[in-house]
């Protein structure tokens, strides 16, 4: 598998970070500049991630994209895209979920996963 | 400085043959600890706890997730009597966060050329919270024979038959498998040990029966014929997960004593019975692993499989409920969509069901997992085809004048146990 595999409507370059343990890890990103909302979506790169998942340190990646990119946490749609591997396995299938915070003293706290559809993340960013 | 090293016991699942093999990590970590360091090794699973208030430190090493909450105990007890507790392995990393509760210091990593400097800092009393060396991953020269001179060789033994010693020749898997943690811990990339230093390892371990439990052997075809060759001289006979798909490969495997492998059947395919057929072609038997609960099992799946299981002839087979392990992908997409409902860690032993099945109800997994095993072992139980199992070893080994005919004096004792007549 490589980047090519992926679908580059929700990835617009890679982010690299250090993840949970201070571990080198990357994830695609876009970004997406709405009237009342910044939409970042950020997309599992799997083996092209020598690190960890976007779901086990979600809040604080978060907060580095927002800080890299000057994204008002308080104004954050964060969404994270499960891409789909070339399997006939159904776990790999592709699936996003909109990740809500708490937010408090400019922190992110207490993410929670709500299922959507491609349909509704691409109307949502008008791809 | 004096050292206990503890390997926490764990229960193991019922109606299951229970065999206690020498444990791997401890005997790595061992090798890996200064020369002062004077080290007294129990393995709870044969050996009780003494708790030993002249050690200087403690340390815990946990392998598997269901036995972190049993080892964070043993640590809040030597805590109490004023002892450090350090911890390390497999579990010790994945549940690194809960366990700095129970611990005066976590090791997350790998531990060649990292014990120097974890031993001074505690000699100078300033052993640190954490020592984090996840993916920082020690010149792979660097890791020499494991001190297999701490176990309690003799606990390792049922009926006077000796366990199979752990060995390992590489570390790292460049597989992403579903529901499996080496990818978090030991990294996405195939490390293999300098051939020279794997046979050098070999050559020190006192027991022609060997499990060498690298994550799959199938990561390159070059490195894996010349483990081969090599070995072939040695006459070990052995056990491993998955052997590469090739003829050349399964036929050196064969002549280096590859006595049998694991090997996963997830589905029902012409592919899962040629693989099958072709590792018996080649003198080697299969254990099937078989996970239930994928999602894309429903219950009828799941009886055809183990229908299948029979067509194929599997030699032994090991049934097991998804379990959602910390840092997989198996975890994340299970909590992602809430359906974990059960965090005991002590309940994650592959056998019990701790989440929502996409298909069915919790209890029908339970019960369809139950129902694995007893129609698996119907007409020949789990012991008689172990003994076959056995009986194929024992015949190489007399074919190539190796065997070892069992210890008489330990002939009634089960892992350091007298058998109950």
């Amino acid at each position: 598998m490589n980047l090519d595999d992926f679908e580059y409507n929700f990835i617009d370059e890679i982010y690299h970070y250090a993840g949970l343990w201070e571990r080198k890890s990357t994830c695609g990103i876009k970004i997406v500049e709405k009237p009342n909302t910044t939409i970042v979506i950020s997309t599992d790169l799997y083996k092209e991630n020598p690190g960890g998942s976007i779901t086990e340190f979600v809040a604080e990646l978060a907060m580095l994209i927002c800080d890299s990119y000057k994204v008002d946490i308080s104004n954050l749609t964060f969404i994270n895209h499960i891409p789909e591997v070339k399997s006939s396995l159904e776990f790999y299938a592709e699936a996003f979920y909109r990740v809500s915070f708490d937010v408090q003293d400019g922190k992110l706290s207490n993410p929670d996963w709500h299922k959507m559809t491609r349909e509704e993340i691409k109307a949502m960013v008008d791809l | 400085m004096k050292f206990h090293l503890i390997y926490p016991k764990w229960k193991k699942l019922a109606g299951q043959t229970h065999f206690n093999l020498p444990p791997h990590g401890p005997v790595v970590m061992a090798a890996a600890l200064p020369d002062y360091v004077d080290v007294q090794f129990t393995d709870e699973n044969v050996d009780d706890i003494i708790f030993d208030d002249t050690v200087d430190l403690v340390g815990i090493s946990v392998m598997l997730t269901a036995q972190i909450k049993h080892a964070w105990e043993i640590a809040d007890e030597y805590r109490r009597r004023g002892k450090t507790v350090i911890f390390g392995g497999i579990a010790s990393s994945l549940h690194a966060r809960e366990t700095k509760a129970h611990a005066d210091s976590v090791f997350l990593g790998e531990v060649e050329g990292r014990m120097e400097q974890v031993f001074e800092d505690f000699s100078k009393g300033e052993l640190k919270p954490i020592y984090n060396f996840m993916m920082k991953h020690p010149d792979i020269e660097l890791i020499g024979p494991a001190k297999r001179s701490i176990l309690n060789r003799e606990k390792y033994y049922h009926k006077g038959i000796q366990m199979v010693d752990l060995f390992h020749a590489s570390r790292g898997c460049r597989f992403n498998c579903y529901p499996c943690c080496v990818p978090f811990l030991g990294g996405k990339s195939f490390r293999p040990r300098p051939m020279d230093k794997v046979l050098e390892e070999l050559e020190t371990i006192d027991n022609n029966r060997l499990f060498i439990v690298d994550n799959s052997l199938a990561q390159d075809k070059e490195w894996e014929k010349d483990l081969f060759r090599n070995m072939i001289p040695m006459k070990k006979k052995w056990v491993s997960h998955t052997i590469q798909d090739d003829p050349e490969v399964l036929d050196l495997a064969a002549q280096a004593g590859a006595w049998y492998v694991y090997q996963a059947v997830f589905d029902t395919s012409d592919y899962i019975k040629e693989r099958i057929k072709k590792y018996h072609d080649h003198g080697i038997m299969v254990e099937g692993t078989i996970l239930l609960g994928m999602d894309n099992q429903t219950e009828d799946d799941i009886k055809r499989l183990v229908d299948f299981l029979h067509e194929v002839n599997l030699d032994l087979a090991e049934f097991t409920v998804l379990t959602p392990f910390l840092h997989t992908k198996s975890y994340d997409d299970l909590f992602r969509e809430k359906r974990i409902f059960d965090t005991d860690w002590s309940n994650y032993n592959a056998g019990q069901v701790v989440f929502q099945p996409k298909h069915m109800s919790p209890e029908r997994l339970q019960e369809l997992y139950q129902y694995a095993w007893d129609s698996f072992y119907k007409d020949e139980s789990q012991e008689q085809k172990m003994f076959k199992l056995m009986m194929s070893v024992v015949e190489k080994e007399m074919r190539d004048k190796t065997y070892r005919p069992r210890k008489e004096e330990l002939a009634g004792i089960s892992f350091g146990k007298r058998i109950k007549r």
